[in-house]
Protein backbone atom coordinates (compact mmCIF):
# COMPACT_ATOMS: atom_id res chain seq x y z
CA UNK A 1 0.00 0.00 0.00
CA UNK A 2 2.57 2.48 1.11
CA UNK A 3 5.20 1.79 -1.82
CA UNK A 4 1.79 2.68 -4.41
CA UNK A 5 1.62 5.67 -2.43
CA UNK A 6 5.56 6.09 -2.92
CA UNK A 7 5.16 4.99 -7.00
CA UNK A 8 1.99 7.32 -7.25
CA UNK A 9 3.58 10.45 -5.91
CA UNK A 10 7.00 9.97 -7.95
CA UNK A 11 5.06 9.49 -11.77
CA UNK A 12 2.99 12.18 -11.56
CA UNK A 13 5.96 14.48 -10.14
CA UNK A 14 5.91 17.06 -13.17
CA UNK A 15 9.86 16.24 -14.05
CA UNK A 16 9.80 12.58 -14.24
CA UNK A 17 9.36 11.69 -17.59
CA UNK A 18 12.33 13.94 -18.73
CA UNK A 19 14.48 12.34 -15.82
CA UNK A 20 13.64 8.99 -16.92
CA UNK A 21 14.70 9.77 -20.52
CA UNK A 22 17.18 11.55 -19.43
CA UNK A 23 19.05 8.96 -17.84
CA UNK A 24 18.13 6.44 -20.74
CA UNK A 25 19.65 9.08 -23.63
CA UNK A 26 22.83 9.05 -21.19
CA UNK A 27 23.01 5.55 -21.38
CA UNK A 28 22.32 5.33 -24.88
CA UNK A 29 24.71 7.71 -25.87
CA UNK A 30 27.41 5.86 -23.82
CA UNK A 31 26.89 2.97 -25.31
CA UNK A 32 27.47 4.06 -28.39
CA UNK A 33 30.73 6.48 -27.31
CA UNK A 34 31.44 5.98 -24.26
CA UNK A 35 33.31 9.60 -24.37
CA UNK A 36 30.37 10.85 -24.15
CA UNK A 37 30.65 10.48 -20.20
CA UNK A 38 34.95 10.94 -20.16
CA UNK A 39 35.80 13.55 -17.92
CA UNK A 40 36.73 16.22 -20.88
CA UNK A 41 33.16 15.94 -22.57
CA UNK A 42 31.38 16.29 -19.03
CA UNK A 43 33.38 19.33 -18.55
CA UNK A 44 32.05 20.73 -22.28
CA UNK A 45 28.40 19.46 -20.69
CA UNK A 46 28.73 20.95 -17.88
CA UNK A 47 29.69 24.56 -19.12
CA UNK A 48 27.12 25.18 -21.37
CA UNK A 49 24.50 23.27 -19.99
CA UNK A 50 24.05 25.86 -16.87
CA UNK A 51 23.71 28.74 -19.41
CA UNK A 52 20.43 27.33 -20.84
CA UNK A 53 19.20 25.96 -17.26
CA UNK A 54 19.62 29.35 -15.64
CA UNK A 55 17.02 30.92 -18.47
CA UNK A 56 14.97 27.79 -18.80
CA UNK A 57 13.98 28.38 -14.80
CA UNK A 58 13.51 32.19 -14.87
CA UNK A 59 11.14 30.59 -18.07
CA UNK A 60 9.63 27.87 -15.94
CA UNK A 61 8.87 30.25 -12.79
CA UNK A 62 7.02 32.69 -15.34
CA UNK A 63 5.07 29.83 -16.94
CA UNK A 64 4.18 28.43 -13.49
CA UNK A 65 2.33 31.69 -12.79
CA UNK A 66 0.80 31.99 -16.21
CA UNK A 67 2.59 33.78 -18.44
CA UNK A 68 5.62 33.06 -21.25
CA UNK A 69 8.58 35.22 -22.09
CA UNK A 70 9.87 34.76 -25.57
CA UNK A 71 12.31 37.81 -25.34
CA UNK A 72 15.11 35.98 -23.14
CA UNK A 73 17.03 34.88 -26.37
CA UNK A 74 17.48 38.56 -26.87
CA UNK A 75 17.68 40.30 -23.68
CA UNK A 76 20.96 37.25 -23.37
CA UNK A 77 22.61 39.12 -25.89
CA UNK A 78 21.94 42.34 -24.79
CA UNK A 79 23.20 41.81 -21.64
CA UNK A 80 26.37 40.77 -22.76
CA UNK A 81 26.67 43.47 -25.34
CA UNK A 82 26.49 46.10 -22.77
CA UNK A 83 28.78 44.84 -20.71
CA UNK A 84 31.31 44.62 -22.59
CA UNK A 85 30.24 48.30 -24.90
CA UNK A 86 30.33 49.71 -20.95
CA UNK A 87 33.80 48.00 -19.60
CA UNK A 88 35.34 49.32 -23.41
CA UNK A 89 34.11 52.59 -22.55
CA UNK A 90 36.29 52.80 -18.97
CA UNK A 91 33.30 51.83 -16.45
CA UNK A 92 34.42 49.71 -13.73
CA UNK A 93 33.74 46.01 -15.34
CA UNK A 94 31.59 45.29 -12.46
CA UNK A 95 29.45 48.54 -12.82
CA UNK A 96 28.93 47.73 -16.40
CA UNK A 97 27.79 44.02 -15.65
CA UNK A 98 25.22 45.86 -13.06
CA UNK A 99 24.20 48.31 -15.14
CA UNK A 100 23.28 45.14 -17.66
CA UNK A 101 21.55 43.56 -15.35
CA UNK A 102 19.43 46.28 -14.10
CA UNK A 103 18.91 46.89 -17.78
CA UNK A 104 17.48 43.34 -18.24
CA UNK A 105 15.15 44.16 -14.95
CA UNK A 106 13.77 46.93 -16.30
CA UNK A 107 12.70 44.97 -19.77
CA UNK A 108 11.18 41.98 -17.65
CA UNK A 109 9.27 45.07 -16.42
CA UNK A 110 8.12 46.52 -19.64
CA UNK A 111 7.16 42.89 -20.97
CA UNK A 112 4.74 42.68 -17.62
CA UNK A 113 3.36 46.13 -17.97
CA UNK A 114 2.69 45.83 -21.75
CA UNK A 115 1.28 42.40 -21.03
CA UNK A 116 -0.78 43.16 -17.77
CA UNK A 117 -1.80 46.61 -18.22
CA UNK A 118 -3.09 46.09 -21.58
CA UNK A 119 -3.97 42.97 -21.27
CA UNK A 120 -2.95 41.52 -24.33
CA UNK A 121 -0.97 37.74 -24.49
CA UNK A 122 2.33 37.76 -22.84
CA UNK A 123 3.02 35.58 -26.15
CA UNK A 124 2.32 38.67 -28.38
CA UNK A 125 4.00 41.41 -25.99
CA UNK A 126 7.25 39.30 -25.81
CA UNK A 127 7.32 38.74 -29.38
CA UNK A 128 6.96 42.06 -29.86
CA UNK A 129 10.14 43.03 -27.14
CA UNK A 130 12.27 40.14 -28.60
CA UNK A 131 12.33 42.18 -31.64
CA UNK A 132 12.77 44.78 -30.36
CA UNK A 133 15.73 43.81 -27.73
CA UNK A 134 17.56 41.96 -30.35
CA UNK A 135 17.23 45.52 -32.72
CA UNK A 136 18.73 47.02 -29.76
CA UNK A 137 22.06 44.86 -29.27
CA UNK A 138 22.68 45.15 -32.52
CA UNK A 139 22.19 49.17 -32.70
CA UNK A 140 24.31 49.50 -29.58
CA UNK A 141 27.28 48.00 -31.33
CA UNK A 142 26.76 49.71 -34.06
CA UNK A 143 27.06 46.42 -35.94
CA UNK A 144 30.68 45.99 -35.52
CA UNK A 145 31.61 43.86 -33.08
CA UNK A 146 32.96 45.25 -29.89
CA UNK A 147 36.64 43.98 -28.48
CA UNK A 148 36.66 41.79 -25.53
CA UNK A 149 38.06 43.95 -22.72
CA UNK A 150 40.62 41.15 -21.96
CA UNK A 151 42.52 42.75 -19.14
CA UNK A 152 39.26 44.69 -17.47
CA UNK A 153 37.64 41.39 -17.07
CA UNK A 154 40.25 39.73 -15.53
CA UNK A 155 38.16 39.71 -12.12
CA UNK A 156 34.94 38.92 -13.69
CA UNK A 157 36.47 35.99 -15.34
CA UNK A 158 38.20 34.40 -12.23
CA UNK A 159 35.16 34.72 -10.55
CA UNK A 160 32.15 34.19 -13.21
CA UNK A 161 33.63 32.10 -15.77
CA UNK A 162 36.86 30.46 -15.38
CA UNK A 163 37.37 26.61 -15.27
CA UNK A 164 38.10 25.77 -11.39
CA UNK A 165 41.67 23.91 -11.31
CA UNK A 166 41.01 20.41 -10.20
CA UNK A 167 37.55 19.79 -10.87
CA UNK A 168 35.06 19.21 -14.50
CA UNK A 169 33.18 22.88 -13.13
CA UNK A 170 33.56 26.23 -14.35
CA UNK A 171 32.55 29.37 -11.79
CA UNK A 172 29.78 29.65 -13.67
CA UNK A 173 28.73 26.15 -12.61
CA UNK A 174 28.96 27.03 -8.97
CA UNK A 175 26.91 30.27 -9.48
CA UNK A 176 24.48 28.21 -11.18
CA UNK A 177 24.09 25.77 -8.54
CA UNK A 178 23.44 28.32 -5.77
CA UNK A 179 21.12 29.93 -7.80
CA UNK A 180 18.98 26.97 -8.30
CA UNK A 181 18.66 26.51 -4.97
CA UNK A 182 17.58 29.88 -4.47
CA UNK A 183 15.35 29.36 -6.92
CA UNK A 184 13.73 26.50 -5.80
CA UNK A 185 12.86 27.93 -2.46
CA UNK A 186 11.83 30.65 -4.11
CA UNK A 187 9.20 28.71 -5.66
CA UNK A 188 8.71 25.32 -3.59
CA UNK A 189 9.01 26.58 -0.06
CA UNK A 190 7.93 30.41 0.07
CA UNK A 191 4.53 32.09 -0.16
CA UNK A 192 5.48 33.89 -3.10
CA UNK A 193 6.07 30.62 -4.70
CA UNK A 194 2.83 29.48 -3.62
CA UNK A 195 0.89 32.73 -4.90
CA UNK A 196 3.12 32.05 -8.41
CA UNK A 197 1.45 28.58 -8.49
CA UNK A 198 -1.93 29.45 -7.59
CA UNK A 199 -2.32 32.55 -10.13
CA UNK A 200 -1.28 29.96 -12.78
CA UNK A 201 -3.48 27.49 -11.51
CA UNK A 202 -6.41 29.81 -10.90
CA UNK A 203 -6.00 33.44 -11.21
CA UNK A 204 -9.46 34.29 -9.96
CA UNK A 205 -9.08 31.85 -6.99
CA UNK A 206 -5.88 33.27 -5.57
CA UNK A 207 -7.16 36.77 -6.04
CA UNK A 208 -10.60 35.93 -4.40
CA UNK A 209 -7.63 34.67 -1.56
CA UNK A 210 -6.45 38.53 -1.43
CA UNK A 211 -3.43 37.56 -3.87
CA UNK A 212 -1.89 40.07 -6.12
CA UNK A 213 -1.63 38.05 -9.01
CA UNK A 214 -0.36 41.08 -10.81
CA UNK A 215 1.87 41.87 -8.54
CA UNK A 216 3.03 37.97 -8.95
CA UNK A 217 3.17 38.42 -12.42
CA UNK A 218 5.46 41.17 -12.61
CA UNK A 219 8.31 39.86 -10.21
CA UNK A 220 8.06 36.74 -12.19
CA UNK A 221 8.72 38.88 -15.46
CA UNK A 222 11.71 40.33 -13.98
CA UNK A 223 12.98 37.44 -12.82
CA UNK A 224 12.95 35.39 -15.93
CA UNK A 225 14.68 38.68 -17.65
CA UNK A 226 16.91 39.18 -15.42
CA UNK A 227 18.02 35.30 -15.40
CA UNK A 228 18.21 35.48 -19.25
CA UNK A 229 20.60 38.25 -18.78
CA UNK A 230 22.98 37.07 -16.17
CA UNK A 231 23.33 33.88 -18.36
CA UNK A 232 24.06 36.11 -20.77
CA UNK A 233 26.91 37.55 -19.08
CA UNK A 234 27.68 34.30 -18.05
CA UNK A 235 28.30 33.33 -21.54
CA UNK A 236 30.01 36.50 -22.96
CA UNK A 237 32.54 36.15 -19.98
CA UNK A 238 33.37 32.48 -21.09
CA UNK A 239 33.63 32.79 -24.79
CA UNK A 240 35.14 36.77 -24.34
CA UNK A 241 33.21 37.50 -27.33
CA UNK A 242 29.84 39.55 -27.30
CA UNK A 243 27.93 38.95 -30.50
CA UNK A 244 24.70 40.94 -30.75
CA UNK A 245 22.83 37.57 -32.66
CA UNK A 246 24.07 34.95 -29.77
CA UNK A 247 21.26 33.58 -28.15
CA UNK A 248 18.72 33.32 -31.60
CA UNK A 249 16.42 30.58 -30.97
CA UNK A 250 17.49 30.21 -26.87
CA UNK A 251 13.74 31.52 -26.33
CA UNK A 252 12.35 28.44 -27.97
CA UNK A 253 14.77 25.82 -26.65
CA UNK A 254 14.25 27.31 -22.97
CA UNK A 255 10.86 27.22 -23.30
CA UNK A 256 10.98 23.43 -24.69
CA UNK A 257 13.62 22.79 -21.59
CA UNK A 258 10.93 24.20 -19.40
CA UNK A 259 8.00 22.00 -21.27
CA UNK A 260 9.96 18.77 -21.30
CA UNK A 261 10.55 19.46 -17.91
CA UNK A 262 6.80 19.52 -17.30
CA UNK A 263 5.76 22.60 -17.07
CA UNK A 264 2.53 23.14 -17.96
CA UNK A 265 1.18 25.82 -20.89
CA UNK A 266 -1.88 26.60 -18.85
CA UNK A 267 0.06 27.68 -15.69
CA UNK A 268 -0.04 26.26 -12.48
CA UNK A 269 2.42 23.02 -13.23
CA UNK A 270 6.37 22.93 -12.92
CA UNK A 271 9.96 23.13 -11.06
CA UNK A 272 12.94 24.31 -10.93
CA UNK A 273 14.61 20.93 -10.99
CA UNK A 274 12.19 19.89 -14.45
CA UNK A 275 13.25 22.92 -15.94
CA UNK A 276 17.16 22.21 -15.11
CA UNK A 277 16.93 18.43 -16.49
CA UNK A 278 15.29 19.89 -19.20
CA UNK A 279 17.93 22.10 -20.35
CA UNK A 280 20.58 19.65 -19.33
CA UNK A 281 18.51 16.76 -21.34
CA UNK A 282 18.91 19.16 -24.93
CA UNK A 283 22.54 20.20 -24.31
CA UNK A 284 22.88 16.32 -23.88
CA UNK A 285 21.19 15.65 -26.74
CA UNK A 286 23.19 18.10 -29.09
CA UNK A 287 26.54 16.77 -27.34
CA UNK A 288 25.40 13.42 -27.80
CA UNK A 289 24.58 13.33 -31.53
CA UNK A 290 28.09 14.85 -32.07
CA UNK A 291 29.92 12.44 -30.20
CA UNK A 292 28.24 9.54 -31.73
CA UNK A 293 29.25 11.09 -35.42
CA UNK A 294 25.82 11.80 -36.17
CA UNK A 295 24.42 14.56 -38.80
CA UNK A 296 24.43 17.49 -35.97
CA UNK A 297 21.55 18.71 -38.49
CA UNK A 298 18.90 16.01 -36.87
CA UNK A 299 19.30 18.11 -33.27
CA UNK A 300 16.29 19.98 -33.83
CA UNK A 301 14.57 17.30 -35.09
CA UNK A 302 15.54 15.38 -31.66
CA UNK A 303 14.32 18.34 -30.03
CA UNK A 304 11.22 18.01 -31.80
CA UNK A 305 10.50 14.33 -31.53
CA UNK A 306 12.28 14.67 -27.49
CA UNK A 307 9.40 17.49 -26.71
CA UNK A 308 6.23 15.80 -27.94
CA UNK A 309 7.12 12.39 -26.58
CA UNK A 310 8.00 14.14 -23.59
CA UNK A 311 4.61 15.99 -22.95
CA UNK A 312 2.60 13.08 -24.12
CA UNK A 313 4.53 10.99 -20.94
CA UNK A 314 3.85 14.10 -18.66
CA UNK A 315 0.39 14.23 -19.62
CA UNK A 316 -0.43 10.62 -19.94
CA UNK A 317 1.68 9.92 -16.37
CA UNK A 318 -0.44 12.59 -14.58
CA UNK A 319 -3.44 10.92 -15.29
CA UNK A 320 -2.38 7.53 -14.47
CA UNK A 321 -1.09 9.19 -11.20
CA UNK A 322 -4.15 10.64 -10.33
CA UNK A 323 -6.56 7.92 -11.25
CA UNK A 324 -4.29 5.59 -8.84
CA UNK A 325 -5.96 4.79 -6.08
CA UNK A 326 -3.72 3.50 -3.19
CA UNK B 1 -30.12 42.70 21.79
CA UNK B 2 -29.53 38.97 22.36
CA UNK B 3 -27.45 37.70 20.10
CA UNK B 4 -29.40 35.97 17.84
CA UNK B 5 -30.16 39.40 16.07
CA UNK B 6 -26.61 40.72 15.95
CA UNK B 7 -26.91 42.58 12.82
CA UNK B 8 -23.68 41.23 10.78
CA UNK B 9 -24.44 42.98 7.45
CA UNK B 10 -26.64 46.15 7.02
CA UNK B 11 -26.93 48.19 4.25
CA UNK B 12 -29.40 51.07 4.02
CA UNK B 13 -30.59 52.15 0.49
CA UNK B 14 -27.39 50.60 -1.49
CA UNK B 15 -27.68 52.44 -4.78
CA UNK B 16 -25.47 51.29 -7.92
CA UNK B 17 -25.05 52.59 -11.50
CA UNK B 18 -23.53 51.36 -14.44
CA UNK B 19 -22.86 53.90 -16.86
CA UNK B 20 -26.82 55.03 -17.60
CA UNK B 21 -28.44 51.34 -15.87
CA UNK B 22 -29.40 51.62 -12.47
CA UNK B 23 -28.42 47.97 -11.24
CA UNK B 24 -29.01 47.99 -7.62
CA UNK B 25 -31.99 50.84 -6.35
CA UNK B 26 -32.67 52.05 -2.62
CA UNK B 27 -31.65 47.78 -1.41
CA UNK B 28 -31.51 47.38 2.65
CA UNK B 29 -30.65 44.13 3.53
CA UNK B 30 -30.55 43.07 7.42
CA UNK B 31 -28.52 39.84 7.84
CA UNK B 32 -27.51 38.29 11.53
CA UNK B 33 -24.57 36.66 12.90
CA UNK B 34 -24.93 33.08 11.80
CA UNK B 35 -27.92 33.17 9.49
CA UNK B 36 -27.60 31.04 5.77
CA UNK B 37 -29.13 33.51 3.23
CA UNK B 38 -29.90 32.68 -0.25
CA UNK B 39 -29.54 35.98 -2.77
CA UNK B 40 -31.99 34.65 -5.44
CA UNK B 41 -32.64 36.12 -8.96
CA UNK B 42 -32.10 35.85 -12.90
CA UNK B 43 -29.20 37.02 -14.65
CA UNK B 44 -29.25 41.37 -14.16
CA UNK B 45 -31.75 41.19 -11.07
CA UNK B 46 -28.67 43.03 -8.74
CA UNK B 47 -27.80 40.13 -6.94
CA UNK B 48 -24.85 40.04 -8.27
CA UNK B 49 -23.90 43.28 -8.33
CA UNK B 50 -24.87 43.55 -4.18
CA UNK B 51 -22.38 41.14 -3.65
CA UNK B 52 -19.42 42.51 -5.28
CA UNK B 53 -19.87 45.36 -3.17
CA UNK B 54 -20.14 43.53 -0.40
CA UNK B 55 -16.74 41.56 -1.55
CA UNK B 56 -15.11 45.01 -2.27
CA UNK B 57 -15.08 44.43 -6.10
CA UNK B 58 -17.57 47.69 -6.70
CA UNK B 59 -18.13 50.52 -4.21
CA UNK B 60 -21.94 51.59 -3.76
CA UNK B 61 -22.32 54.87 -5.55
CA UNK B 62 -24.97 55.54 -2.47
CA UNK B 63 -26.15 54.01 1.04
CA UNK B 64 -24.45 52.91 4.21
CA UNK B 65 -22.98 49.18 4.39
CA UNK B 66 -22.71 48.15 8.08
CA UNK B 67 -20.35 45.56 9.48
CA UNK B 68 -20.53 44.02 12.74
CA UNK B 69 -23.23 47.28 13.38
CA UNK B 70 -20.09 49.67 12.63
CA UNK B 71 -20.28 52.21 9.19
CA UNK B 72 -17.50 50.45 6.92
CA UNK B 73 -16.13 51.97 3.95
CA UNK B 74 -14.97 48.34 1.81
CA UNK B 75 -12.41 50.14 -0.50
CA UNK B 76 -10.95 46.74 -2.54
CA UNK B 77 -11.18 43.13 -2.17
CA UNK B 78 -8.23 42.72 0.22
CA UNK B 79 -10.45 45.65 3.03
CA UNK B 80 -13.44 42.37 2.88
CA UNK B 81 -11.11 39.94 3.56
CA UNK B 82 -9.31 41.49 6.04
CA UNK B 83 -12.95 42.48 7.38
CA UNK B 84 -13.54 38.36 6.99
CA UNK B 85 -15.62 38.73 4.36
CA UNK B 86 -14.78 35.79 1.99
CA UNK B 87 -16.43 35.39 -1.52
CA UNK B 88 -16.37 32.16 -3.56
CA UNK B 89 -17.13 31.65 -6.99
CA UNK B 90 -18.41 28.64 -8.51
CA UNK B 91 -15.16 28.20 -10.52
CA UNK B 92 -12.48 29.95 -8.39
CA UNK B 93 -12.54 28.66 -5.31
CA UNK B 94 -9.72 26.18 -6.00
CA UNK B 95 -6.39 26.07 -7.88
CA UNK B 96 -6.47 22.30 -9.51
CA UNK B 97 -2.92 21.47 -9.71
CA UNK B 98 -2.33 22.56 -5.91
CA UNK B 99 -2.82 20.38 -3.33
CA UNK B 100 -5.69 20.61 -0.35
CA UNK B 101 -2.76 21.94 2.11
CA UNK B 102 -1.54 24.58 -0.68
CA UNK B 103 -5.24 25.86 -0.97
CA UNK B 104 -6.14 26.22 2.10
CA UNK B 105 -3.65 28.63 2.80
CA UNK B 106 -3.25 30.56 0.03
CA UNK B 107 -2.47 34.00 0.17
CA UNK B 108 -2.71 32.97 4.01
CA UNK B 109 0.65 30.84 4.32
CA UNK B 110 2.04 30.55 8.28
CA UNK B 111 5.69 32.10 7.38
CA UNK B 112 8.94 31.88 9.03
CA UNK B 113 11.86 34.10 8.07
CA UNK B 114 9.76 36.93 6.91
CA UNK B 115 11.35 39.31 4.62
CA UNK B 116 8.27 41.73 4.22
CA UNK B 117 5.82 39.71 2.59
CA UNK B 118 8.27 37.51 1.80
CA UNK B 119 8.18 34.25 3.76
CA UNK B 120 9.18 30.59 3.63
CA UNK B 121 5.99 28.26 4.41
CA UNK B 122 5.85 26.48 7.39
CA UNK B 123 5.07 23.37 5.30
CA UNK B 124 5.11 20.93 8.22
CA UNK B 125 2.47 23.16 10.17
CA UNK B 126 0.42 23.81 6.69
CA UNK B 127 0.10 19.78 6.33
CA UNK B 128 -0.92 18.85 9.70
CA UNK B 129 -3.65 21.68 10.26
CA UNK B 130 -4.74 21.01 6.41
CA UNK B 131 -5.25 17.77 7.76
CA UNK B 132 -6.87 18.19 10.56
CA UNK B 133 -9.55 21.09 9.35
CA UNK B 134 -10.43 18.08 6.51
CA UNK B 135 -10.82 16.07 9.28
CA UNK B 136 -13.55 18.69 10.74
CA UNK B 137 -15.42 18.64 7.93
CA UNK B 138 -15.44 14.43 8.05
CA UNK B 139 -14.14 14.48 4.41
CA UNK B 140 -12.68 11.32 4.14
CA UNK B 141 -9.03 11.97 2.28
CA UNK B 142 -6.23 10.54 3.16
CA UNK B 143 -3.51 12.89 3.03
CA UNK B 144 -4.09 16.77 2.76
CA UNK B 145 -0.96 17.00 -0.06
CA UNK B 146 -3.64 15.03 -2.46
CA UNK B 147 -4.14 17.41 -5.56
CA UNK B 148 -7.54 19.40 -5.75
CA UNK B 149 -8.19 18.30 -9.47
CA UNK B 150 -8.34 14.79 -7.87
CA UNK B 151 -11.50 15.56 -5.26
CA UNK B 152 -14.95 15.29 -6.75
CA UNK B 153 -17.34 18.85 -6.64
CA UNK B 154 -18.65 18.20 -3.51
CA UNK B 155 -15.23 17.31 -1.59
CA UNK B 156 -13.90 20.58 -3.12
CA UNK B 157 -16.91 22.12 -1.44
CA UNK B 158 -15.65 20.62 1.85
CA UNK B 159 -12.21 21.77 1.12
CA UNK B 160 -13.08 25.66 0.63
CA UNK B 161 -15.44 24.97 4.50
CA UNK B 162 -12.87 23.83 5.87
CA UNK B 163 -11.12 27.08 4.77
CA UNK B 164 -13.57 29.00 6.46
CA UNK B 165 -13.86 26.96 9.30
CA UNK B 166 -10.74 27.19 9.43
CA UNK B 167 -9.78 30.93 9.09
CA UNK B 168 -13.14 31.72 11.17
CA UNK B 169 -14.56 33.36 8.49
CA UNK B 170 -17.24 35.72 9.58
CA UNK B 171 -19.27 36.07 5.93
CA UNK B 172 -18.96 33.28 3.52
CA UNK B 173 -20.51 34.23 0.34
CA UNK B 174 -20.87 31.08 -1.88
CA UNK B 175 -21.99 31.28 -5.58
CA UNK B 176 -24.08 27.97 -6.48
CA UNK B 177 -23.14 25.92 -3.44
CA UNK B 178 -24.71 22.54 -4.25
CA UNK B 179 -25.19 23.22 -8.23
CA UNK B 180 -23.93 19.63 -9.95
CA UNK B 181 -23.37 18.14 -6.76
CA UNK B 182 -25.34 14.50 -6.55
CA UNK B 183 -28.37 14.34 -3.87
CA UNK B 184 -25.44 12.76 -1.24
CA UNK B 185 -23.27 15.35 -1.45
CA UNK B 186 -25.46 18.03 -1.17
CA UNK B 187 -26.90 16.86 2.18
CA UNK B 188 -23.25 16.65 3.06
CA UNK B 189 -22.49 20.20 1.97
CA UNK B 190 -25.67 21.13 4.19
CA UNK B 191 -24.29 19.40 7.16
CA UNK B 192 -20.95 21.55 6.45
CA UNK B 193 -23.17 24.74 6.43
CA UNK B 194 -24.54 24.20 9.86
CA UNK B 195 -21.87 23.50 11.06
CA UNK B 196 -20.46 26.83 9.88
CA UNK B 197 -23.43 28.31 11.10
CA UNK B 198 -22.60 26.79 15.03
CA UNK B 199 -19.87 28.36 14.58
CA UNK B 200 -21.13 31.74 14.10
CA UNK B 201 -20.08 32.20 10.47
CA UNK B 202 -22.88 33.56 8.44
CA UNK B 203 -23.34 32.25 5.05
CA UNK B 204 -24.54 34.38 1.85
CA UNK B 205 -25.86 31.61 -1.36
CA UNK B 206 -26.19 33.32 -4.78
CA UNK B 207 -27.86 31.67 -7.32
CA UNK B 208 -30.75 31.90 -10.36
CA UNK B 209 -32.16 28.53 -8.72
CA UNK B 210 -34.48 28.81 -6.17
CA UNK B 211 -33.67 24.75 -5.94
CA UNK B 212 -30.12 24.98 -5.70
CA UNK B 213 -30.26 27.15 -2.17
CA UNK B 214 -33.49 26.69 -1.01
CA UNK B 215 -32.12 23.69 0.92
CA UNK B 216 -29.58 25.56 2.62
CA UNK B 217 -31.18 28.67 3.46
CA UNK B 218 -32.74 29.93 6.57
CA UNK B 219 -33.66 32.67 4.97
CA UNK B 220 -34.29 33.92 1.13
CA UNK B 221 -34.44 37.62 -0.49
CA UNK B 222 -35.02 37.49 -4.03
CA UNK B 223 -33.93 40.37 -6.28
CA UNK B 224 -35.56 41.41 -9.65
CA UNK B 225 -34.49 44.24 -11.87
CA UNK B 226 -32.03 45.72 -9.58
CA UNK B 227 -34.53 45.67 -6.20
CA UNK B 228 -35.18 43.56 -4.08
CA UNK B 229 -38.47 42.52 -4.16
CA UNK B 230 -39.14 39.54 -1.44
CA UNK B 231 -37.33 38.56 2.08
CA UNK B 232 -38.70 35.91 3.68
CA UNK B 233 -37.93 33.15 6.15
CA UNK B 234 -37.56 29.84 5.04
CA UNK B 235 -40.59 28.60 7.37
CA UNK B 236 -43.11 31.39 6.77
CA UNK B 237 -42.97 30.70 3.16
CA UNK B 238 -42.83 27.76 0.08
CA UNK B 239 -41.23 26.93 -2.75
CA UNK B 240 -44.10 27.28 -4.36
CA UNK B 241 -44.76 30.67 -3.57
CA UNK B 242 -41.23 32.15 -4.11
CA UNK B 243 -41.45 30.58 -7.75
CA UNK B 244 -44.61 32.05 -7.98
CA UNK B 245 -42.74 35.20 -6.76
CA UNK B 246 -39.66 35.10 -8.72
CA UNK B 247 -41.60 34.06 -12.14
CA UNK B 248 -44.55 36.70 -11.66
CA UNK B 249 -42.13 39.68 -11.68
Amino acid sequence: MNSKKILKSIITRPEFAALAIFIIIAIVFYLINDRFLSVRNLRVLFTISPEIALIAMGVIILMVSGEFDLSVGSVFALSGVVMVILTNKGVDPWVSIAISLIICLFIGYVNSVITLRFGIPSFIATLGTMFMVRSLAIVVVKAEFPVFPLEAMEWPRALLANPISGTIFRMSFIWFVLIFLLLAFYLHRSNYGNWSYSTGANRAAAAAMGVNTNNVKIRNFILCSFLAGLSGIFMVLRTKAAFPSTGIGYELQAIAAAVIGGASLFGGIGTVFGACVGAFLLKFLDNGLVMARLDVNWFRFAVGTLLIVAVILNTNLRRLGTRMKE
Amino acid sequence: MSNNSHSMIRCEKLNKWYGGIHALIDVSVDIKKGESVGLVGDNGAGKSTFIKILSGVHKQDSGNFYFDGKLTHIKNAKDSMRLGIETIYQDSALAPTLSIARNLFVGREPTNYNIGSFGLMDRSKMATEALESIKRVELDLRSAEDLVETLSGGERQGVVIARALYFRTKVLIMDEPTNHLSVKETAKVLNWIEKLKSEGTTCVFITHNLHHVYPVSDRLIVFARGEKIADVYKKDTSIEELTRMITDD
